[in-house]
């Protein structure tokens, strides 16, 4: 490959119409890109590892997560990455149901996991406790010296979920190397069911308990995507992703309360009571489509590097999203740097996002709808993480350790607020 | 509102730099497309200037995201599900 890359660097050469001012440069460019290849090909395996911790506020949700990326060179042509992640998740998650004071049902513990009581009234949250492995395989395999195909393979498996995945990319450069298009497919399996086997019927009263089989769900995505390099300093990307799955969409854990606002004759205030409670319903399919674009560029004496990136989302349940990201990395000296990171995120609500069922007449039935879901995440929502890298090179490998904290606000869920801590530590081994 | 403010700054930006005008950076330097020779692309070939820089942690980020957020995607296709709560 270093041979092909010094021919080729000679055919431009070659056209330049004033060689002689310019000789040197390209000597020196010939020869620095050999030594680079070679040292790529000598250092053909990395593996970076890192320990990740993310906490709720609220003893809510808590996730330690390892992984260990292994990168590696096979041949010339052929790149390897084997991705080994182990999730343990514990702690609370709303179900979906108010917070009552006065609450008329029996519950019976969703997720078959434990439960827990708010103010001594209806359970609205669940503790829980699950592992996760993931394993991700990846081969990329370069056609020719302008167009390489990647093929990938992914299996997730939890106490109620599993996923299989595969995908293949094909990448094609411009015959100058400045612009890249790929186009890309994916497909997955899914498996979803409650730790005790099954799913519930949907909108069917929580107390029934009425249990259908275990949910599976296919997926496809498609993705088309250009990146060109703009100019010395920078290089820009967009992507369109176009994705559509069909079975079983439904959070199998998740409920809505059928409840009405009482007032208390001490205090004045008004609160919830739940009169009944059920399981919730989503589509059995879901189109996705998303165009994303990003931008890194360097500036300044001191290399500084700003990343940044934009992407919008809309799919066929109303949910529709902006996603801006941004980072800036100050080198602190030759080997270390610090690197800020904002993320804003907002969404809209899904068509059948409710809060609650809300009867305020008890004596007369209330008509279900087709769908309804009370889970947060599909409730119009704003998110903002705030972060800061620290990095630096180590004897044959590189550091990295950041902290980041994320605000999430919900327009109506009964849990209006998400607040989480991350910390991540890393570290890259570099095999020569 | 909001949206529409976003969405025209996103496309303002795009068009002004795919149509070659010039902007200025922190530095003052002017930004302007160009074309970039073999031997020039020292730059571009730090592990900085790399659209992900960091695999792992986008990785990780989106898993985050994707169990807490409605949207998803984007960057690429493949890699596992999960029933995040």
């Amino acid at each position: 490959m270093a041979v092909v890359l010094a021919v080729a660097d000679v055919g431009v050469i070659k056209n330049m119409n004033n060689i002689k001012s310019n000789l040197s440069i390209a000597t020196c460019t010939l020869l620095g890109g050999a030594a680079q290849q070679a040292n790529a090909i000598e250092n053909s395996w990395d593996l970076d590892s890192s320990l990740l911790y993310y906490s709720e506020d609220d003893d809510r949700v808590s996730v330690t997560k390892a992984m260990a990326f292994l990168t590696g060179d096979l041949s010339s042509d052929d790149t390897v990455n084997v991705n080994l992640v182990l999730d343990t998740m514990s702690g609370a998650t709303p179900t979906g149901a108010v917070r009552s004071k006065n609450s008329s049902v029996s519950f019976s513990s969703a997720s078959g996991a434990g439960s827990s009581t708010i103010d001594g009234g209806s359970v609205d949250r669940v503790n829980f406790s699950d592992t996760r492995l993931g394993i991700a395989l990846n081969w990329t395999h370069s056609q020719d010296r302008l167009t390489s195909i990647s093929y990938g393979g992914s299996l997730s498996v939890e106490k109620d979920y599993q996923s299989y995945g595969a995908s293949i990319n094909y990448n094609l450069d411009s015959e100058d190397r400045l612009t890249t298009y790929t186009a890309g497919f994916a497909g997955s399996f899914d498996e979803i069911y409650r730790k005790t086997d099954g799913t519930p019927e949907p909108l069917s009263v929580v107390d029934d308990n009425n249990m259908f089989s275990n949910g599976e769900r296919y997926s496809y995505d498609f993705i088309l995507g250009v990146s060109k390099v703009l100019n010395r300093k920078t290089i820009g990307q967009l992507n369109y992703t176009i994705s559509y799955s069909d079975g079983y969409h439904t959070d199998p854990y998740k409920v809505i309360s059928e409840a009405s606002l009482v007032e208390d004759t001490d205090t004045g205030e008004f609160a919830w009571a739940e009169l009944n409670r059920y399981y919730e319903a989503r589509p059995d399919s879901r189109l996705r489509h998303s165009i994303y674009t990003s931008m890194a560029h360097q500036y300044g004496d001191t290399g500084e590097t700003v990343h940044a990136s934009y992407r919008f989302y809309t799919d066929d349940w109303g949910i529709s999203s902006n996603t801006f990201d941004l980072t800036h990395r100050t080198p602190l000296s030759a080997k270390s740097y610090i690197e800020p990171h904002f993320r804003y995120y907002q969404q809209s609500a899904a068509d059948f996002f409710v809060h609650s069922f809300v009867n305020d007449d008890v004596s007369t039935p209330i008509i279900l709808p087709e769908f309804a879901s009370a889970d947060y995440r599909l409730d119009e929502s704003v998110g903002i993480t705030t972060g800061i890298e620290y990095g630096t090179k180590l004897s044959g490998g590189n550091f990295r350790a950041r902290i980041e904290f994320i605000n999430w606000q919900y327009e109506e869920a009964e849990y209006d607020e998400t607040k989480a801590l991350v910390l991540q530590v890393s570290y890259q081994k570099l095999f020569d | 509102m909001n949206r529409l403010l976003i969405t025209l700054s996103i496309s303002v930006g795009l068009t002004a730099s795919l149509s070659g005008c010039s902007f200025y950076n922190a530095a003052g330097e002017a930004f302007t497309m160009e074309n970039v020779e073999p031997w020039q692309r020292d730059i571009l070939a730090q592990d900085d200037m790399q659209l992900d820089p960091d695999p792992m942690r986008t990785f990780a980020d989106e898993h985050i995201y994707f169990s807490k957020e409605a949207s998803t995607g984007g960057r690429g296709v493949g890699g596992g599900g999960c029933g995040c709560n």
